[in-house]
């Protein structure tokens, strides 16, 4: 899942960058207002964890530009502002969320969880296709019961064929959902992650899980 | 002590109508009596001057006629004297203390003719010794005791003006209970009179006070009802009395003024919360991340500096806070003495001086030597050193700061300027602010709180100076002190 973090003070930036890293998220950061409004316009996030008191372009102004244009990624509104007229104002504003400082980060991650699964109507925090269990949760899938071992990036590409099961899904919204601005890697990367999920999920003899849509995608699910 | 109006009011209403009253009493009963007495002795005086005329004074003659009854005649000497009065016609002085009584005295003060009401002792009336021919009127105790009036006069009586020493004084008196009494009726009726009316003015007054204290209640009752938590309403209204309007202007004043006032300690607590989350959510979210997997020593030493130099900033923010508090708290304590001004910022710069040279800034200290101030030297360097940590922060690399001086007879002023503004004009009339940033500044949350130029502002005012700031063209950025 990607989400953009816009965040000016440098610590908490840094240090919610890495943490989110390692929980799997494809992470875009800027400290700056109208570099917030660019990244948000220019690509699609799953969430955007926006500070309200931000050099440029305040956070409540991004807020209301993107909801003006139509822009319906969810918001999580990350501040140090905790008066109920605050709250209110930017609820009203169209954010989906609202965090305060200080923060505990675990907390951050649930409610990222939560608003991710409400971008793609789930509810469950675990998803079961054939014999194979994912655990939104704890970031953990079963194969029969069997823990499977996967890098970050080949859960974060479950995941997101998860979430979309049934669906098919192109490799531009792979490539937009789990990888950040930064990435480096060339397209073909994604029919590589495919093939290693392929190996570890998939039972020699039984029907596959992940199918190529030829010219379109992919898409998870048990039987076509 | 803690008076009441309404007490004050009541009291003196009742006051001023006892007052009143006592006054119309006193000349409704003086004029009553005047009025009295005066008829009672012009009456008493037209007895008198009935009975002087019917005496007749005459030579004596023997074959004089003597009508029984209302004619006496009285032998003294070789004088006879005719006094014709019926005094059976007038009970009052033929009875025995009949209320009414006349005497006729002679010109040697022997008693010759008495009414028959006296008996015979005689009105000894010790006013009348020395009689005139002009009447004169006195109280007096009648024979029968009781309270009379009297009158008395000389005269000459009839055919007695050839005769030697026929000069007679008459005295009538008469019993004026009658009239006592009905003077004792009419105070008892002014004294009765006057508690009904106190009666009914305390009353009465009771009800003005309360009527006129109403808007005061009215008024009391609105400011009560004004939350004074988050002052939805601050205006009283104006449909108070012309009386009331000066106090409900004043009101309303002081409600604006303790607004603005909330407002500002509301804004300021609220700045300060901002200021101290935000830190304190790097350094949480620096050590949760940290502590959320096992990692390599440096990832934790990394984790710990960042939480370390947090940690600094926020020390330094209370610092400043610290300062801010002590110098609203009310007078500070100063202590004056001559300190030479360009060792004093030679000393403050210092302190900066390393962080000037990571960023490669110049600084020139343009004060003359010798140049001293008059002054508080550890509030001096308390405001230069906030000014300097300023300029250092946001001149531009490799700028340049430089501190100038100029002693005139109004005092001394101190220039701090630096190179590498981005301020705008308007930014002038807020740089003084607490929390106050430039927008630019804002990515430096929780490096600097912005209350730096506050500190000095207030530093510069308890010191009995001023202090303000300019912006020059090429983005030069001064701050004059004057003291």
């Amino acid at each position: 899942m990607r989400i953009l973090l816009v965040e000016d003070y440098l610590p908490l930036q840094k240090s919610l960058a890495k943490g989110l890293r390692e929980a799997d998220f494809a992470v875009d950061v800027t400290g700056d207002g109208k570099e917030g409004l660019w990244y948000s316009k220019s690509n699609e996030y799953d969430v955007i964890i926006l500070d309200i008191m931000l050099p440029g372009l305040d956070g409540l102004s991004i807020l209301k530009q993107l909801r003006d244009a139509g822009n319906k990624t969810h918001i999580l509104i990350l501040t140090a502002k905790d008066t109920l007229e605050d709250k209110v104002k930017g609820l009203d504003f169209g954010a989906d969320d609202y965090l305060i400082k200080p923060f505990a980060f675990e907390e951050l991650l649930a409610r990222l969880r939560a608003l991710t699964r409400r971008n793609y109507q789930q509810k469950r925090t675990c998803i079961t296709i054939e014999d194979i269990k994912i655990d939104l949760n704890k970031q953990q899938v079963y194969k029969n019961g069997q823990l499977v071992i996967l890098t970050p990036r080949e859960y974060a590409l479950l995941e997101y064929l998860a979430m979309r099961a049934g669906e098919i899904v192109t490799r531009t919204d792979i490539w937009e959902h789990v990888y950040d601005f930064n990435s480096s890697a060339t397209s073909n990367v994604v029919d590589v992650y495919i093939g290693y999920l392929r190996k570890k999920l998939e039972t020699q003899g039984k029907a596959a899980l992940i199918h190529t849509i030829r010219g379109r995608g992919y898409m998870l699910e048990a039987e076509l | 002590m803690i008076y009441s109006l309404r007490s004050r009011f009541l009291v003196g209403v009742v006051v001023g109508v006892i007052f009143v009253l006592c006054i119309f009493c006193i000349v409704i009963y003086t004029a009553t009596r005047h009025t009295l007495i005066y008829n009672f002795d012009k009456s008493l005086l037209s007895t008198a001057k009935t009975l002087s005329a019917v005496i007749e004074n005459e030579a004596y003659n023997l074959e004089g006629d003597k009508q029984e009854g209302y004619q006496d005649e009285i032998i003294i000497g070789t004088r006879k004297i005719d006094f014709q009065f019926d005094v059976r016609a007038t009970p009052e002085f033929n009875n025995l203390y009949g209320g009414a009584y006349y005497q006729f005295r002679d010109a040697n003060g022997t008693t010759i003719i008495r009414s028959p009401s006296l008996g015979n002792t005689d009105l000894n009336l010790n006013i009348f010794r020395k009689i005139s021919d002009v009447p004169r009127h006195d109280e007096c105790i009648l024979p029968d005791g009781k309270p009379g009036r009297a009158v008395g006069f000389q005269f000459i009586p009839k055919g007695g003006e050839k005769i030697a020493n026929s000069v007679l004084s008459i005295i009538v008196a008469r019993d004026i209970s009658s009239m006592t009494s009905h003077l004792h009726f009419l105070e008892l009726l002014l004294l009765a009179s006057s508690a009904v009316m106190i009666l009914l003015s305390i009353i009465v007054a009771l009800l003005v006070t309360r009527a006129g204290l109403r808007p005061i209640h009215n008024l009391a009752d609105e400011i009560s009802a004004i939350d004074m938590e988050n002052f939805k309403r601050t205006y009283i209204s104006e449909k108070y009395p012309q009386e009331l309007l000066p106090v409900n202007r004043c009101l309303n004043n002081l409600l604006q003024r303790i607004k603005l006032s909330f407002d500002r300690e509301r804004r300021f607590n609220s700045d300060i919360a901002h200021e101290l989350r935000t830190p304190l959510a790097g350094i949480q979210s620096t050590i949760e991340v940290c502590l959320s997997r096992t990692r390599q020593s440096e990832d934790y030493q990394d984790a710990l500096q960042t939480s370390l130099e947090i940690t600094k900033s926020i020390h330094r923010m209370i610092d400043a806070l610290l300062s801010l508090a002590k110098l609203e708290s009310g007078p500070i304590t100063l202590n004056y003495e001559h300190i030479s001004l360009k060792n004093t910022v030679a000393d403050c710069w210092r302190n900066l001086a390393n962080k000037a040279y990571e960023r490669e800034i110049a600084f020139e200290n343009r004060i003359r030597d010798g140049a001293t101030l008059f002054s508080d030297k550890s509030y001096i360097t308390l405001a230069l050193m906030n000014i300097f940590e300023n300029a250092v922060e946001y001149s531009n690399e490799k700028g340049q700061i430089w501190v100038e001086s100029d002693h005139k007879e109004h005092g001394t002023t101190i220039s701090i300027s630096n190179t590498g503004c981005v301020l705008k004009e308007k930014d002038l009339e807020r740089i003084f602010d607490s929390f106050w940033r430039q927008e630019q500044a804002r990515s430096e949350t929780g490096k600097h709180c912005g209350i730096g130029l506050s500190i000095v502002q207030k530093v510069i005012k308890a010191l009995g100076g001023t202090v303000r700031a300019n912006i020059q063209t090429g983005g030069i950025f001064s701050i004059h002190i004057v003291l």
